[in-house]
């Protein structure tokens, strides 16, 4: 930075900033707009502007303030010109660096204090008031939609929505405020019980605050909104009607927080204090946690239990069931298979019509079967085919290769082929 | 719940008496979190404490907000396990910490774990849960003791101690009576003695998260 050089500049463009409290709320309600949308109409601005004013004793002409207070902004650079607009269009505006963060350095964008909240909320019935007024005067349902629906809809649910994400930062700092109070204690912990009310009482007395402000509003808002539904309903503006219930539910919904935000935090708050108070009559140097950290150190050499009392099994006696005849379970016999006794072929010992066969020519265990088998008796055929085959290999000279064939003799009856070289 | 019993039968003709009678037969300790079940023991204590004696019970009221029953020498009793011992008083010490208070009494599993192994020592802590031989696997090992400990925390949540949470554990006030366990003595070993010499032990007890 050239000191010298930028000096001479700011004295040369004769910068200045002058800001009344009325100038730094209408920042703040243009900020919490801005959220909603990036640049805002003229006519917009200027009735966030003249609701703002109208919250000042000294508001005469809110209006025509409005207007002075638009064109101070713009001077000072707090509030930039995006849009020119033209004859038929109006301009936008939107606010600049600065004027972000004078509105950031005064008010944090996540806190809620009790001084923002009524701004807010003034700013949210000077509005609703001038949407009463509009309603009171409309008389088609085009008016109704552009000065009743629009302005409830859009505008004034912005503000209202503004102040619920605020609501949300302080849930945030309730969070922060526990870590602070643990670490407080962790670090520093007898020295630590004067700051940690101390903390616990400010929380407290914020959310006390905020929560009376709330309710103390809510009377007032809800009471412009019936007047708005009444002239609605009496118009048979249904939109209207609808609009207004959306903002009244939004309303008991943000009074519903900030009553259980409350009533949680002096829960705690009790509990918190409480608690610390008889961890320092119990323990104030911390002598009960080093013996137990001794104790647990001790094991598993020196082990030691605490008692209680056994699990409890009741006994409960059930009306007397005669017992069921259940079958015996068992595997289920597969039928035996039949045997059927063959009679021994004795008519001419086979051994002879083997060899009978062989000495025909027969020159392998297929032909000596298909010789001998037809003379056997049907049924005895399958145990015979083996009986011939023990002879063959008893009482000839087999010439039987490494790869022998399997050889077809007749229905059902397959061997493997030998060839017959003569008798032995 | 009436007000003041004028007696016994009044007390057991409470609808809660039947609950309260079976959740300290088997165990559980009560507190404040108890709401109804604490608040009808505490008004009908005088009462309770009569039927109890003769079945062979203390029915004890702690200073820290907590009753129990206690089994007096011959009758049978149940023993915590080596396990629950740990995890109690590791959760006892954790209570005693400021720092918890203000976070609303709640440990992670984590913290609990951390606080285990900090303060017994990682092989040490593995031998009194006789978990050192079962694996040499780093990975397998800390599996074990994570489900060693969550076996013992659903014993501890059984008996009152502590309130499972979904991602955290809510400390209650009966963990105190690991505090008075060790609470008294001059110093540990002396308090350590007083317990054994005390004899909680008797040899047909039964132990509870085995």
């Amino acid at each position: 930075m050239d000191i010298d050089r930028d000096f001479a500049r700011l004295r040369t463009q004769n910068v200045s900033l002058a800001l009344s409290t009325a100038d730094l709320c209408c920042l703040l309600v243009l900020r919490v707009r801005e959220a909603d949308a990036a640049a805002l109409l003229e006519r917009d601005v200027l009735d966030l502007l003249a609701s703002v004013h109208e919250q000042f004793p000294e508001a005469d002409n809110p209006r025509k303030r409005a207007t002075h207070g638009l064109q101070r902004l713009r001077e000072q650079r707090l509030v930039t010109l995006v849009s020119l607009g033209g004859l038929a269009r109006e301009g936008e505006y939107s606010l600049s660096g600065l004027g972000r963060g004078i509105v950031d350095f005064f008010v944090d964008d996540a806190k809620l204090t009790k001084e923002s909240l009524k701004v807010l909320t003034a700013t949210l019935g000077a509005q609703l008031t001038r949407v009463r007024d509009e309603a009171r005067a409309a008389g088609t349902p085009e008016q109704w939609e552009e000065r009743v629906v629009v302005p409830i809809s859009v505008a004034s649910r912005s503000l209202l929505e503004g102040i619920e994400r605020r609501t949300r930062g302080l849930d945030e700092d309730q969070a922060a405020v526990r870590a602070d109070i643990a670490r407080l204690l962790t670090e520093r912990w007898l020295e630590a019980m004067e700051q940690t009310q101390g903390l616990l009482e400010a929380t407290t007395a914020r959310l006390e605050e905020l929560r009376d402000v709330i309710l103390e509003e809510q009377k007032g808002l809800e009471a412009i909104l019936d007047d708005i539904e009444g002239l609605a309903q009496a118009a048979g503006a249904a939109r209207a009607e609808r609009a207004v219930a959306e903002l009244v539910a939004d309303l008991a919904r943000l009074s519903g927080w900030a009553v259980k935000r409350h009533d949680e935090w002096s829960a705690y708050y009790q509990s918190m204090l409480q608690t610390l108070r008889s961890l320092v009559r119990l323990d104030p140097d911390r002598a009960l946690t080093q013996r137990l950290r001794d104790s647990l150190q001790a094991w598993p050499d020196r082990p030691w239990s605490l008692v209680v009392s056994p699990r409890l099994r009741i006994r409960v006696l059930r009306p007397v069931e005669h017992a069921v005849d259940r079958p015996l379970v068992e595997r289920e016999h597969r039928a035996e298979e039949a045997i059927t006794r063959v009679a021994p072929t004795t008519a001419v010992p086979l051994e002879v019509r083997v060899l009978a066969a062989v000495d025909a020519g027969a020159r392998t265990l297929t032909e000596v079967l298909r010789v001998v088998l037809p003379e056997v008796p049907e049924e005895a055929r399958f145990r015979d085919a083996g009986r011939v085959a023990e002879i063959v290999a008893s009482k000839t000279l087999l010439q039987t290769p490494l790869e022998r064939a399997w050889t077809h003799v007749r229905d059902g009856l397959t061997v493997e082929e030998w060839q017959i070289g003569g008798r032995r | 719940m009436s007000g003041v019993y004028a007696s016994l039968e009044a007390v057991i003709e409470d609808r809660l008496f039947p609950t309260v009678d079976v959740r300290l037969r088997e165990g559980c300790h009560l507190c404040g979190e108890d709401r109804e079940a604490f608040a009808f023991v505490t008004t009908a204590y005088p009462f309770l404490e009569r039927l109890y004696e003769r079945y062979g019970y203390d029915l004890v009221r702690a200073e820290a907000g907590y009753v129990f029953l206690k089994p007096n020498a011959g009758v049978r009793q149940s023993k915590l396990s080596a396990a629950c011992m740990l995890v109690g008083q590791a959760l006892a010490s954790l209570l005693l910490d400021p720092a918890i208070f203000a976070l609303d009494r709640r440990v992670s599993r984590g913290r609990l774990i951390d606080t285990l192994q900090q303060v017994v020592g990682e092989e040490r802590l593995l031998k009194a849960l006789k978990l050192a031989k079962r694996s040499r696997n780093a990975s397998v090992e800390a599996q074990n003791l994570r489900r060693e400990v969550d076996a013992a925390l659903r014993v501890l949540e059984q008996l009152g101690f502590v309130r499972q949470l979904d991602d955290s554990i809510e400390l209650r006030a009966p963990l105190y009576r690991f505090v008075e366990a060790v609470k008294g003595a001059g110093d540990e070993r002396a308090a350590l003695d007083d317990l054994l010499a005390g004899g909680p032990d008797e040899p047909e007890a039964d132990e509870e998260g085995e």
